[in-house]
């Protein structure tokens, strides 16, 4: 309403109607996060964020349904379960793996392609009952949308988030690199991946990079020539990129073991990988962004934002 | 007036809310056995509750709550070492809290008896639905029959587009949690009840239970230990399976109804259906 039209409100003696209080209170959506949610997170407590790089069908939703699945079944990795603001995002990702959803054979739901990055979360608490709460923050980036930064530092640089990231992890498709047509271009594409985000100064001198060979299960079925590319291949890695990642690391993982190589049981180096990637890496003496371009007004206001919300939002314990 | 003090009941449609209600309230009037608390003077609301005490009674189906008549019930009530308390109980459906998961909203009316609440009660029925892994039922029916895995896997079944109402019961329980701490700012205190206990009461405690068949929900209470104290209980508030009608004409010619009623901590075993509301708003 403009002030005219306020006052001459007034003048008749119309008093103004008190807004109705709603009926209902809204709660947390349960979904997956975007940045606004993720950002408040961060800023109740110190979140630690892993991010899942790979290209389509690398296995990265795969991981984190099954990282989801295995705190389903009780404490994992040396973490107990203690809350999470997004599960119905990580239901969502699980259910072509459940029976309810009718199919024959267990699958994941594509990353979607959307402008937005998402974020699951988890709070977790280890094991002893004096251990600290821990939030950690998943992210897997699209295929597609990897794809295009990967084509342009224009594009990576959009990508601004990887920069808060404690552990980057790259997912090299083990069912690519057991198929010899394949393997060179799954190499590639991880390798590429990894060029991309240290061209764009995505990598802070405190992030741990682990480099993951998913889906172990497909190379061990195919045979010792596909173990010694797997080798070959870390190798390769390793020479290319230990200068210029000071905390990079390899690991071999089968999140969800095909069912008929016997192995549903097996962990696949699931847990032992979640907890590596879930461990703060000593800060380097420099400040941990330094090195890293400072963000924008936009990251700010945004942060800002952040900041108001918790202070409005927080509990007094 | 007494001291006040208000009970939150919690849980999904069918999760045993009202039985236990109506066995409380059917344990209170009786007065004949030895309870942790004992009822002072008749409640205001005693129409309602001798209603679906009468169901209890005759052993037929306590009705469920709907939506449109929430009804808060206060009881008069004393115990040694708690003195004279009025205790408000609101007998909310089922169906509220399910759709406070699909709509992700809560009504002021909700949120009113959260913030007021000394002590909730989360119900649960031992029947919980798990969101079993493919991998997993594909395993059990190899091992259940060879000879039929090959047609089960390969049998034609209609894709189900996923909702919320197939998330499993663990996690909507943890949910329906975060919502209450969300709206809270105080510690809570939680009484898990698993209903119709006598269905599952071989397979260990209550606390075993709830290890075994929620370990979601149950590592979320024990690492929320400075947010929730809690204990899980067993109840058995009709003593059978009603449906069944032999069962439940061997509960009807039984000559205290009392003796249907079977409640479990740990391994204690009593017939004193307050026990979870005076360990709530014991104490400690």
């Amino acid at each position: 309403m403009t002030d005219a039209a306020a006052g001459s409100a007034n003048e008749e003696g119309t008093k103004p109607v008190a807004e109705a209080e709603p009926a209902f209170i809204d709660l947390f959506s349960g979904a997956v996060l975007g940045a606004t949610d993720a950002e408040v997170i961060t800023l109740r407590s110190r979140t630690h964020l892993v991010v899942f790089a790979g290209a389509e069908g690398s296995g990265k939703t795969t991981v984190l349904a099954a990282i989801y699945e295995r705190l389903n079944q009780g404490p994992f990795a040396g973490f107990r379960f203690a809350g999470s603001r997004s599960l119905l995002g990580f239901e969502e990702i699980c259910h072509l793996n459940r029976l309810a959803s009718g199919g024959v054979q267990p699958d994941t739901q594509r990353t979607r392609l959307t402008e937005e990055t998402k974020y699951y979360h988890l709070t977790l608490r280890g094991e002893e009952p004096s251990a600290a709460r821990r939030d950690i923050l998943l992210s897997a980036m699209s295929g597609e949308l990897f794809r295009m930064a990967k084509d342009s530092k224009e594009d990576a640089e959009r990508l601004t988030f990887l920069r808060r990231a404690d552990t980057i992890v790259v997912l090299v498709d083990g069912e690519r690199l057991a198929n010899t047509l394949q393997r060179t271009s799954a190499q590639a594409d991880a390798a590429d991946i990894l060029e991309s985000l240290l061209d764009a100064n995505m990598v802070g001198p405190n992030c741990q990079v682990d480099l993951v060979f998913s889906k172990l299960d497909r190379i061990t079925a195919a045979g010792k020539p596909a173990e010694e590319f797997l080798s070959k291949t870390q190798e390769k890695f390793d020479k290319r990129f230990r200068a210029r990642i000071p905390h990079l690391a390899f690991r071999r993982i089968a999140a969800r073991p095909a069912p008929s190589l016997g192995q549903e049981d097996s962990d696949g180096g699931l847990a032992e990988a979640f907890a590596s990637w879930t461990t703060i890496v000593s800060p380097a003496t420099q400040d941990e962004h330094q090195g890293v371009p400072a963000p924008s007004c936009d990251e700010r206001e945004f942060s800002k934002f952040g900041w108001r919300y918790f202070e409005r939002t927080r509990r007094h314990s | 007036m007494n001291n006040p003090a208000n009970l939150l009941f919690i849980g999904l449609p069918g999760s045993g809310k009202t039985t236990f209600l109506a066995a409380l309230w059917h344990v209170l009037s009786d007065r004949s056995s030895a309870t942790r608390l004992r009822q002072t003077k008749p409640s205001r609301e005693r129409t309602y509750l001798n209603q679906l005490t009468k169901e209890w009674r005759e052993c037929s189906q306590v009705p469920r709550t709907n939506l449109q008549n929430d009804q808060v019930v206060v009881l008069h009530l004393d115990g040694e070492g708690f003195g004279a308390f009025d205790l408000s109980i609101p007998d909310l459906a089922g169906e509220a809290f399910k759709q406070q998961l699909t709509d992700r909203r809560m009504s002021r009316q909700h949120d009113l008896f959260v913030q007021e609440a000394t002590g909730v009660m989360l119900f649960l029925h031992p029947d919980v639905q798990k969101g079993m892994q493919l991998t997993v039922a594909r395993r059990l029916e190899a091992e259940l029959s060879g000879s039929q895995k090959e047609e089960s896997a390969t049998a034609s079944t209609e894709e189900n587009t996923w909702s919320p109402d197939m998330l499993p019961t663990q996690v909507k329980l943890v949910e329906l949690l975060q919502f209450l701490l969300e709206r809270r700012q105080r510690r809570l205190r939680v009484a898990v009840v698993v209903s119709a206990w006598d269905l599952v009461d071989q397979l260990g405690t209550p606390h075993d239970f709830v290890s075994k068949e929620l370990p979601l929900l149950h590592q979320f209470l024990g690492s929320n230990d400075d947010l929730i104290e809690h204990t899980v209980f067993g109840v058995s508030a009709q003593g059978g399976d009603i449906t069944d009608e032999k069962q439940k004409q061997t509960l009807l010619e039984l000559d205290d109804a009392l003796e249907r009623i079977k409640v479990q901590q740990d391994q204690q075993t009593s017939q004193d259906i307050t026990k979870p509301i005076a360990w709530l708003l014991g104490v400690r």
